[in-house]
C-alpha cells in the first residue's frame, strides 16, 4: 500500500510541525526520517493497524512537550512576578477590582430585577399593573372587559400574629382572590371553611417540617384556621421580593381573621388597595389591552361618579408580572444602566492600566528578550512566554475578583437590614456574570500582553544588545498606542474620580445633616392588639390609654405613639396637599406621618413656632396638623405658617405649629417637606403593616421592650411586643449605609487615582528609557538639564491636560445621567456637582499627581550621562 | 547558582533513559541507530517510537547526560541529516550508578532465592 504509506508520512510530518519551535528546530529532520522508515515498514507488514502506535506515540509526545513548555513558562512567569511584586500587585489588584466590581454589581441586578418569580408557572406571560385597584373595580375588570384569560387580586403585605394568643410571632402574608393559586400554577381550592396556605420555609422553620400539617389547625390573629396546604419550596407568592408571603388566606375569609377585612374592602370602591396579576387572552397585544381597559375604567368612574373621574393620568399601566420587580423591558437599561456604566468604566480603566504596565515593562525587558532571542529562543516562544505572564496576572486577578465580589455582596447585606421585614432580598452570586467578566478580564490581559509581546519580539537583535534602546530616533507621536493608553486612562480616571467624588460628597453632606431628634434614650416598640385577638373596643381603649399609663412608670420619662415608623426610610406616606388658606392655592407634595400627643416631646423634636399636639386636639371640629420647617420655608417663605389651612387627602387641616426638620432615613434623601397629623382612636383599628409603634424615652440601661412586656402582662397577656429597637440603632443603621457607600465609591475614586498615577509613571519611564540615547545626544550638544526636564514634562503635560478636559466632560454627562436614574441622588448631587472644591480640586489633584509621576523619570532623563548613553552605540 | 546534579539524583532511571544510555555506552550513535539497537537488545520487546525517542533524546541532552558528537563515520556511511550522540561524563556516571543499583537488586533477589 504505497499510497496509504506516503499519505501517512505526509500526515505525520504535518502533525509533527505542531511540536514546540525549539524541539522542531533540533529534531524535525531526524524525526521525519525515522518516522518515514518506520511507517513504511509498519504499513507493509501490518497495514493501517501497524500505524496506530506510531501516531499514538506522536500525539502523546506532542502534548507532553507542550505541557513541559507551559510549566516552564509558568515557573518563569511566577519568578518574574515575584521579582517585581509592585508591578504584579498593581496589575492583579486592577483586575481584581475591575472584574469583582462588575460581577458583584451585575449579580445584584441578576438576583433582583432580572429574575423571574420562583416556583410559578409560565412567569413570562404574567402581567401586573402599576396601579392598585379597589375590589369592585378588580371584579369589573376581570369579568367584563374581555381582555383577561385569568385575573387575580391580592392584598399585601398583610401581617399576621401566628400562634396561640400570648405566644404569637409575627409573619407576613397575602389576602388573595380564590383564583390566585390557579393563576400561578398551583391547584389549591379554598372551600367555605377557614383555611390557609403556608409557605415551605414557614413550614420548615416554624412547624419543624411536620409531615401531617395540612388539615391541622393553627392560630392566625388569635383565630383557629385549618392548614390547606404547604406551598412548594421557594414559592413566596406573587411578589416574593417586595412583599414576600408566608401565609395566604382568601379574601372571602370571615372578617374577624384579619383587620384588613373588617372594613369590608370587598365592597369599598374608594380604597384602591388590591394588587392585580393576570394573563391576557391569547393573541392580545398588551398595548391594545391597556388602552381598552383604560377606557373601561374611565367609564366605570363616570358611572359611579368617582371623585377622581376627571384625572388626566392613565388608569392602568401594564407591567410584566412574572419578574421579581415589575419593570418593563424598555425600562431595564434605565434602572441598571448607571451602575453598569460605572462598573464598565472600572473594568476599562483596570484593563487599560494592566496594558500600560505590561507595555512599560516590556520596554525594560527588551534587553532580556533580545538576550533570549540571541540564545536561540524562538520568537513564538518569547511571545508565548509574555502571554503566559499576562494570562497569569489575569487568572490571579480573576481569582481575587471572586473574593472581592463575595465581600462586596456580603457588605451590601447592610442595606437589606434597613428594608421592611416583609421584603425578601437575597443576593445570589451569579457565576454566569463572573464567567463573562472574568473572560473579558482574561481577554484584556492576553490582548494587553500580546501587543507589547509582539513589539518586543520584533526588535532588532544588534541594537538591542548594544543597549541603545532606540536605534532610530522617534518623534513624539500623538497617535501612538502608548499616548492613547495614557490619554484614555487620564480621562477615564478623572471621570471616575469626579463621579465618585460627587457621590461621596453628597453622602457626606447628608450624613452630617442634623438628625433633628434626640436618639439617646429613645426606644421604639411595636404592638398590634387587634391581630392578637383583642376586640375593636378593647384595642381602642388599650392604645388610647397606654401612653398615659406608661408615663406614670418611674423608668419612663416620656411616651407617645406613631402609626408609621418615624426616622426610617419607609415610614412616611406621600400625599398631595392643597393650600386653601387665603392667598394661596398651591399643590404641594409632602410626606405625612400620623403621631400621638406628646410625640415631639418624646422624640426630642423641637417645635419652632406655634405648639405641639394636645391630647384633646382630635375632638376639635377642624383637624390640626403640624408641618415641618422645610414645608413652611418652601411654601410660605418669610410668612407665618401657623393659622393657615391646608387640605390633606381631601380633609381641611389647620396648621398649628412648625416642627424642626428630621432627617428622613435613606442615605442621600435629605429632608422632605412633611406634615404630622394627630392619630384619632379610630385609626388604631386600621393599623398599618408596622402595627402601632410606641415611643419611650427612658434613662440609659432600661430595656424598654421588657418594661412594656411587664406592663402589658398585667393589662392583657394576649398582646405580643415585637420589633423593639433603640433609636440609636436606627440611626446607626442609617449611617452605616452612608459610610458603606462612601467607602465603596471613595475606594473606587482612590483606586482610579492610584491607577492613573501608576500608569502614567510607567509610561513616562518607558518613554524616557526609549529615548535615553536621543537625550544623551541632546545633553552632549549642550542642552541644559532644565531643558531636558521641560522636554519630557511637556509631552506628559500635554497628554494629561487633554485627558483632563475629556474626563471632565465625561464626568459631567455621567453625573447628569446618574441624577436622572436615581431620584434619591438628585438632591445630594445638586449640591455636590456645583462644589468648586471638587470641580477644581479633583482635576488639580490628578494633574499634580500625574505630573509628579512624569517628573521622577524626567529627572532621571535629565541626569543621563551623555558619555554613557552614547557609548552604548 | 543551582548545584551541579549528582548521578544519584537521576536514580532509579526510567527504562527508556537506561536503554538509550546503554546503547551509547560503547560507541556514538544516531537516533535511528539507537532505536534499532534497543529493539535488537530487548529481542523486539522495547520499541522506542520516533517521537518518544527524540523527545527522550531532547530530555537527556537538556539534563546533560548526552551530547551531540562531533565524530562522524567516514565516507558513504555518513548521512548529513543525521545527528550523532555520545555520553557525557555525567551520563556515564549515571549509567554506572544505575547499573550498580540493578546489580545490587539482582544480588538481593538471588540471595533470597538461595535462602529458600
Amino acid at each position: 500500500m504505497p499510497n496509504s504509506a506516503s499519505l501517512s508520512i505526509r500526515l505525520y510530518r504535518w502533525l509533527a510541525r505542531a511540536f514546540p519551535e525549539e524541539f522542531r528546530h533540533a529534531f524535525a529532520e531526524p524525526l521525519n526520517q525515522a518516522s518515514e522508515e518506520i511507517i513504511r515498514d509498519a504499513a507493509s507488514r501490518r497495514g493501517w493497524l501497524g500505524l496506530l502506535p506510531v501516531f499514538a506515540d506522536l500525539l502523546f509526545r506532542l502534548s507532553a512537550e507542550h505541557l513541559r513548555d507551559l510549566s516552564a513558562d509558568l515557573r518563569y512567569a511566577l519568578r518574574q512576578l515575584r521579582n517585581s511584586p509592585g508591578f504584579a500587585l498593581t496589575a492583579i489588584l486592577s483586575l481584581t477590582i475591575g472584574i469583582g466590581m462588575t460581577t458583584s454589581m451585575y449579580s445584584q441586578f441578576r438576583s433582583t430585577i432580572f429574575r423571574s418569580l420562583p416556583a410559578v408557572a409560565q412567569p413570562a406571560t404574567l402581567l401586573t399593573t402599576r396601579q392598585s385597584f379597589s375590589y369592585p373595580n378588580y371584579k369589573a375588570l376581570r369579568d367584563s372587559s374581555g381582555q383577561w384569560q385569568s385575573l387575580a387580586a391580592y392584598l399585601a403585605p398583610v401581617p399576621f400574629a401566628l400562634g396561640e394568643p400570648g405566644r404569637a410571632t409575627r409573619v407576613w402574608g397575602h389576602l388573595v382572590s380564590d383564583n390566585y393559586f390557579q393563576l400561578l400554577g398551583l391547584h389549591y381550592r379554598f372551600s367555605d371553611a377557614p383555611a390557609a396556605v403556608i409557605s415551605h420555609r414557614l413550614w420548615k422553620n416554624h412547624f419543624a417540617s411536620e409531615r401531617n400539617l395540612p388539615g391541622k389547625t393553627i392560630y392566625l390573629n388569635g383565630q383557629p384556621i385549618t392548614v390547606l396546604a404547604v406551598a412548594p419550596e421557594e414559592f413566596l407568592g406573587a411578589s416574593p421580593m417586595m412583599m414576600a408571603a408566608d401565609v395566604w388566606i382568601p379574601v372571602t375569609a370571615q372578617k374577624s381573621i384579619a383587620p384588613e377585612l373588617a372594613s369590608s374592602p370587598l365592597e369599598d370602591r374608594k380604597v384602591a388597595a388590591f394588587h392585580i396579576l393576570g394573563r391576557l387572552n391569547p393573541g392580545l397585544d398588551s398595548e391594545q389591552a391597556e388602552t381598552a381597559m383604560d377606557g373601561f375604567l374611565r367609564r366605570q368612574e363616570q358611572q359611579y361618579n368617582d371623585p377622581g373621574k376627571e384625572r388626566k393620568e392613565r388608569r392602568i399601566t401594564l407591567l410584566p408580572g412574572g419578574r421579581l420587580v415589575p419593570i418593563r423591558d424598555q425600562d431595564l437599561p434605565a434602572v441598571s444602566g448607571f451602575a453598569l456604566v460605572l462598573a464598565g468604566l472600572m473594568l476599562w480603566i483596570a484593563g487599560a492600566n494592566v496594558g500600560n504596565l505590561l507595555l512599560a515593562r516590556s520596554a525594560f525587558r527588551s534587553q532580556e528578550i533580545a538576550t533570549r532571542l540571541a540564545m536561540g529562543a524562538g520568537r513564538s516562544r518569547i511571545i508565548r512566554q509574555l502571554i503566559t505572564e499576562s494570562s497569569l496576572i489575569a487568572i490571579l486577578g480573576g481569582i481575587g475578583a471572586v473574593a472581592f465580589a463575595w465581600w462586596s455582596m456580603i457588605s451590601s447585606d447592610a442595606v437589606l437590614a434597613l428594608l421592611p421585614e416583609y421584603t425578601n432580598l437575597t443576593w445570589i452570586f451569579d457565576w454566569e456574570t463572573y464567567a463573562v467578566s472574568a473572560a473579558v478580564g482574561l481577554l484584556l490581559g492576553i490582548l494587553c500582553g500580546l501587543a507589547p509581546a509582539l513589539q518586543a519580539s520584533r526588535v532588532g537583535l544588534a541594537p538591542m544588545l548594544k543597549e541603545g534602546a532606540a536605534a532610530r530616533l522617534r518623534r513624539f507621536r500623538w497617535w501612538s498606542a502608548r499616548n492613547m493608553l495614557v490619554f484614555q486612562q487620564v480621562a477615564g480616571s478623572l471621570a471616575l474620580l469626579l463621579v465618585t467624588g460627587f457621590i461621596v460628597l453628597g453622602f457626606a453632606r447628608s450624613s452630617s445633616t442634623k438628625l433633628g431628634f434626640e436618639p439617646a434614650g429613645l426606644h421604639l416598640v411595636s404592638i398590634d392588639p387587634l391581630r392578637d385577638g383583642l376586640s375593636a373596643e378593647q384595642t381602642r381603649q388599650l392604645i388610647s390609654s397606654l401612653p398615659d399609663q406608661l408615663r406614670l412608670l418611674p423608668e419612663v420619662h416620656a411616651a407617645s405613639l406613631s402609626l408609621s415608623p418615624p426616622f426610617g426610610a419607609f415610614g412616611a406616606e406621600s400625599v398631595t396637599a392643597t393650600d386653601v388658606s387665603p392667598g394661596g392655592k398651591i399643590q404641594l407634595s409632602l410626606r405625612t406621618e400620623q403621631v400621638g400627643a406628646g410625640f415631639f416631646e418624646t422624640a426630642g423634636i423641637p417645635i419652632l413656632a406655634g405648639r405641639a399636639f394636645h391630647p384633646d386636639d382630635h375632638r376639635r371640629p377642624v383637624p390640626v396638623t403640624i408641618v415641618n420647617q422645610k414645608m413652611a420655608a418652601e411654601n410660605w417663605p418669610g410668612q407665618h405658617a401657623t393659622g393657615r389651612t391646608i387640605e390633606l387627602e381631601g380633609v381641611t387641616h389647620e396648621v398649628i405649629g412648625v416642627a424642626s426638620n428630621v432627617r428622613s432615613g435613606f442615605a442621600m434623601d435629605l429632608v422632605h417637606p412633611g406634615a404630622y397629623r394627630l392619630t384619632r382612636p379610630a385609626d388604631f383599628l386600621t393599623p398599618g403593616p408596622q402595627g402601632v409603634i410606641l415611643l419611650l424615652r427612658t434613662p440609659p440601661g432600661v430595656d424598654a421592650a421588657a418594661l412594656l412586656r411587664r406592663h402589658l402582662a398585667r393589662t392583657d397577656p394576649r398582646i405580643t411586643v415585637f420589633n423593639s429597637r433603640s433609636a440609636a440603632e436606627v440611626v446607626q443603621k442609617m449611617n452605616h449605609i452612608s459610610e458603606l457607600t462612601m467607602m465603596v465609591y471613595g475606594g473606587m475614586g482612590l483606586f482610579s487615582l492610584i491607577l492613573a498615577v501608576i500608569g502614567l509613571a510607567g509610561v513616562t519611564a518607558y518613554a524616557v528609557a526609549q529615548r535615553s540615547h536621543e537625550i544623551g545626544i541632546r545633553v552632549a550638544l549642550g542642552a541644559t538639564r532644565l531643558r531636558i526636564l521641560r522636554l519630557v514634562m511637556r509631552e506628559g503635560a500635554a497628554l494629561v491636560i487633554t485627558g483632563l478636559v475629556t474626563g471632565m466632560a465625561m464626568a459631567i454627562s455621567l453625573t447628569k445621567l446618574l441624577a436622572s436614574f436615581v431620584d434619591g441622588l438628585t438632591q445630594a448631587l445638586a449640591i455636590s456637582t456645583s462644589d468648586p472644591l471638587l470641580l477644581a480640586g479633583a482635576p488639580l489633584l490628578l494633574a499634580l499627581l500625574t505630573l509628579a509621576a512624569c517628573y521622577i523619570p524626567a529627572r532621571r532623563a535629565a541626569r543621563i550621562d551623555p558619555v554613557a548613553a552614547l557609548r552604548r552605540e | 547558582m543551582p548545584k551541579p546534579p549528582l548521578p544519584g539524583d537521576f536514580l532509579p532511571l526510567r527504562s527508556n533513559w537506561f536503554h538509550i544510555l546503554l546503547s551509547l555506552a560503547d560507541n556514538d550513535q544516531h537516533g535511528y541507530g539507537i532505536m534499532q539497537d534497543v529493539l535488537d537488545r530487548t529481542s523486539g520487546k522495547l520499541r522506542l517510537w520516533p517521537a518518544t525517542l527524540y523527545g527522550t533524546l531532547n530530555r537527556l541532552s537538556q539534563e546533560g547526560l548526552i551530547e551531540e558528537s562531533p565524530h562522524r563515520p567516514a565516507g558513504d556511511l555518513d548521512d548529513a541529516r543525521r545527528r550523532y550522540y555520545r555520553l557525557t561524563h555525567l551520563g556515564r556516571r549515571v549509567l554506572n550508578a544505575e547499573s550498580a543499583r540493578l546489580r545490587e537488586l539482582v544480588r538481593l533477589i538471588d540471595a533470597k532465592a538461595t535462602a529458600r
